[in-house]
C-alpha cells in the first residue's frame, strides 16, 4: 500500500519533470539517427547482393535483424548508461536534501517500501523507453522488404536484456543518492560506477589469471554481450537481478545508517 | 500514565570530514562533534499538553527527531506508548509536524495531505471526508488546489498541521507550530492544540515563544544547551517566584490604608474599593488579617507571578 503510493507519486514526478522528456527524446534521436544510418547501408547492401546474385555470385544476403535492429539496440544499452546518472540522481538525495524523507520516516512506511516504490517507478520509465523502442523494429518490419522481416525472438531477447540491464543500473543509481545529499555527486557517482563495472573485465593482472575471470565474471558487460546475440542465458538473469538486490539492499542499510550520524 | 518516556537520551552530531558549509566546501577533521542532547530524563502524561522549551539551539528539535525515529540517540533509550522507538504500530498511532515544514511542491493541497494518508494505509473512501474535514480545521479549504508552491509560509505551516492530523493520531508532535504564523493564526493553532486535548490526545510540542505555551501547557520542560534545566506544572515552576500581590479590599477607610500606604508598592481607590500591590507574602497576610479585624472584605487576591518570559531568563542567566 505505501509502496505503491509512493511508486505513483514518484511516476508522476518522473512524467511531469521536463528533464524526463528531455532525457527520453534524447536517447530516441541518437537512436534514430544511427538507425536511419544502418538501415541506408542496409539497403546499399541488399542491394549490392541482389546485384551480385543476378551475376550468379553467390553471397550471403545482410541480415535485417542482425544488422539494423541489434545495431540500433546495441546504441541503446550505452545510452542507457548515460541516461540513467540522470534519471536516479534525484530519487533520494533530493528528498534528503529537502527534508521531505523525514516526514515519510515518521510513517508506518518502512525502508523498504521506500526504496520498492521509487525503484519500481524508475524501472517503469525504463519499460516505457523499451516500448518505445520497439518502434525500431516495427519500421523495420512495415517497410517490409523480402528479407527483412525482423526475427521476432531475438528481438524479444534484446528487450528483456534491455529491461535487466535498465534494472540493475537504476539500482546502483538508487544506491548511489542514498549515500548523499548532492544530486550531482549522486549522478556523478553512478556515471563513473557504472563505466568502471562496464570495464571492470578488461582491467587483466598478468599474475593472477583467477582474479581476471571474477573480475570479467562480475563486468557488467560480458552480460550484455549475451542479450545482444540473442541468447537468454540463466546466468545472466541471476546475475542483474541478483545485483539489483544487492544494491537496493545496500540503499536501505545507507538510509538506515545516516540516523546515527546525523 | 507516561505515554512518552526518555531515559538518559543524548545526541552527539558528527558532521562529515567533507561537508558543505553554507554553500562552500569545507574539510575539518577536528571539532565535527556537537553535543546536542545531553541526559535527557522526561515523562509526558497521557492527554497533557507538553512544551518543550529552550532558546535557539537547545536541543528541542533533536530530541523530537529522536523520538520520531529521524535520528537514533547516541545514547540513553525512548519509549512512545511504552513500545521503544520505530514500532510499525506506534508510527501509525502519532503524527509530526516537522520545524521546517517542506513539501513535494508540485502537489496540490489535497493531493499532498491524501499521499499521506495512503501511507497510513488509510482507504480512499476515508481519506477523501478527512482531506475536507482537516483542510475545513486549519482553514485551508479555498487553497485545496493550489499546487504547494504556491502557499505562503503560514499556509505551509497550515497544511503540516492537517498533515500531522492526517491519521487521527493519539499524541501529535509539533515543532515550532506556530512559527511564522500571524497573531491570528496563533491563537487559531492555540485553539486547535487545545481541541486535540478535549479529544483525549496528547501535544508534545516545541516552542521558544513563551506567551504560546504559557496559555496553554499543562507542563513544560525547558531546555539549555541540550540539558534539561527544569520541569514541571508551569504553576509550580513560577510559585516559587511569585513577585507581588494584588490584594482587592472592600469597606476599609483612609485611615486603616494609611497605615500600610509607606510599605506597599501602589495604592489606588475607585469605586469603593483599594487596590493594593505588595511585594511580600508577610505583608500581604497582615493586610488580609488587619482589614478583616477592622470589618473589611477581602474581595480579591491575585498572585502575580513572574512571567515565563521572565522565569526563562533567569533560569538561562544563572547558568
Ligand atoms: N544535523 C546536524 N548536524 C550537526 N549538528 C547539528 C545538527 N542538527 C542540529 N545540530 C546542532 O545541535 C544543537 C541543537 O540543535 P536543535 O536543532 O536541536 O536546536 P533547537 O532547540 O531545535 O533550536 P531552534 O529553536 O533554533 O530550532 C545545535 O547546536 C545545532 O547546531
Ligand atoms: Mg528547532
Amino acid at each position: 500500500m505505501a509502496t505503491w503510493a509512493i511508486y505513483k507519486r514518484e511516476l508522476k514526478t518522473y512524467f511531469q519533470s521536463p528533464s524526463t522528456y528531455i532525457v527520453i527524446a534524447l536517447i530516441f534521436l541518437l537512436m534514430g539517427m544511427i538507425f536511419q544510418n544502418i538501415m541506408a547501408e542496409f539497403s546499399d547492401l541488399s542491394m549490392r547482393s541482389q546485384q551480385m546474385g543476378m551475376w550468379g555470385q553467390q553471397q550471403q544476403a545482410p541480415n535485417v535483424t542482425h544488422m539494423v535492429i541489434r545495431g540500433v539496440f546495441y546504441v541503446m544499452f550505452s545510452l542507457i548508461l548515460f541516461s540513467i546518472p540522470l534519471l536516479s540522481m534525484r530519487l533520494l538525495a533530493e528528498e534528503k536534501s529537502r527534508g521531505t524523507l523525514e516526514m515519510i520516516v515518521t510513517c508506518p512506511v518502512g525502508d523498504w517500501s521506500l526504496i520498492m516504490g521509487k525503484y519500481l517507478a524508475l524501472v517503469s520509465v525504463g519499460v516505457f523507453m523499451i516500448i518505445l523502442s520497439s518502434l525500431f523494429p516495427l519500421m523495420v518490419w512495415y517497410v517490409g522488404k523480402p528479407g527483412s522481416v525482423p526475427e521476432w525472438p531475438i528481438v524479444g531477447s534484446l528487450w528483456i536484456g534491455l529491461l535487466l540491464i535498465f534494472a540493475a543500473y537504476s539500482a546502483f543509481g538508487l544506491m548511489a543518492s542514498s549515500m548523499t545529499e548532492n544530486q550531482m555527486a549522486a549522478g556523478v557517482v553512478t556515471l563513473i560506477g557504472l563505466l568502471l563495472w562496464n570495464m571492470m573485465g578488461d582491467f587483466q593482472i598478468e599474475q593472477f589469471p583467477q582474479v581476471n575471470t571474477i573480475l570479467k565474471e562480475m563486468s557488467a558487460s560480458q552480460h550484455t554481450e549475451n542479450f545482444l546475440t540473442g541468447v537468454l542465458a540463466l546466468k545472466d538473469f541471476v546475475f542483474y537481478i541478483l545485483s539489483s538486490f544487492l544494491f537496493l539492499f545496500i540503499a536501505s542499510k545507507t538510509l538506515d545508517a545516516r540516523r546515527w550520524r546525523v | 500514565m507516561a505515554v512518552i518516556e526518555t531515559q538518559g537520551l543524548s545526541k552527539v552530531y558528527v558532521r562529515d570530514v567533507i561537508d558543505t558549509e553554507y554553500g562552500r566546501l569545507r574539510i575539518r577533521l577536528t571539532g565535527r562533534k556537537t553535543v546536542a542532547l545531553d541526559n535527557l530524563n522526561l515523562d509526558v502524561n497521557k492527554g497533557e499538553i507538553f512544551g518543550l522549551l529552550g532558546p535557539n539551539g537547545a536541543g528541542k528539535t533533536t530530541t523530537i527527531k529522536i523520538l520520531m525515529g529521524i535520528h537514533f540517540a547516541s545514547s540513553g533509550t525512548a519509549k512512545i506508548m511504552g513500545k521503544p522507538l520505530g514500532d510499525r504500530a506506534v508510527k501509525s498511532r502519532i503524527g509530526f509536524l516537522p520545524e521546517n515544514p517542506y513539501f513535494y511542491d508540485y502537489l496540490k493541497g489535497w493531493e499532498f495531505l491524501d499521499f499521506y494518508g495512503q501511507l497510513y494505509g488509510i482507504d480512499k473512501r476515508k481519506r477523501r471526508a478527512k482531506v475536507e474535514e482537516l483542510l475545513a480545521l486549519v482553514g485551508l479549504t479555498h487553497a485545496a488546489n493550489i499546487p504547494l508552491r504556491g502557499y505562503s509560509k503560514g499556509m505551509n505551516q497550515r497544511i503540516g498541521l492537517a498533515q500531522a492530523l492526517m491519521n487521527d493520531p493519539d499524541i501529535v508532535f509539533l515543532d515550532e507550530p506556530q512559527s511564522g504564523l500571524d497573531p491570528l493564526g496563533r491563537k487559531e493553532v492555540r485553539d486547535l492544540i487545545l481541541g486535540l486535548r478535549k479529544q483525549g490526545k496528547t501535544v508534545f510540542f516545541s516552542s521558544h515563544i513563551l506567551s504560546d505555551a504559557e496559555m496553554i501547557c499543562d507542563r513544560v520542560a525547558i531546555l539549555f544547551k541540550g540539558k534539561l534545566r527544569s520541569v514541571g506544572r508551569l504553576s509550580e515552576l513560577l510559585s516559587s517566584s511569585v513577585t507581588e500581590w494584588e490584594i482587592v479590599l472592600r469597606d476599609v477607610d483612609e485611615r486603616f490604608i494609611n497605615r500600610w500606604r509607606d510599605r506597599l508598592e501602589r495604592v489606588v481607590e475607585s469605586e469603593g474599593e483599594w487596590w493594593l500591590i505588595s511585594k511580600s507574602q508577610d505583608l500581604t497576610d497582615a493586610i488580609i488579617d488587619a482589614a478583616t479585624r477592622d470589618g473589611g472584605k477581602l474581595s480579591a487576591l491575585t498572585p502575580r507571578r513572574q512571567s515565563l518570559e521572565d522565569y526563562f531568563i533567569s533560569e538561562v542567566k544563572g547558568s
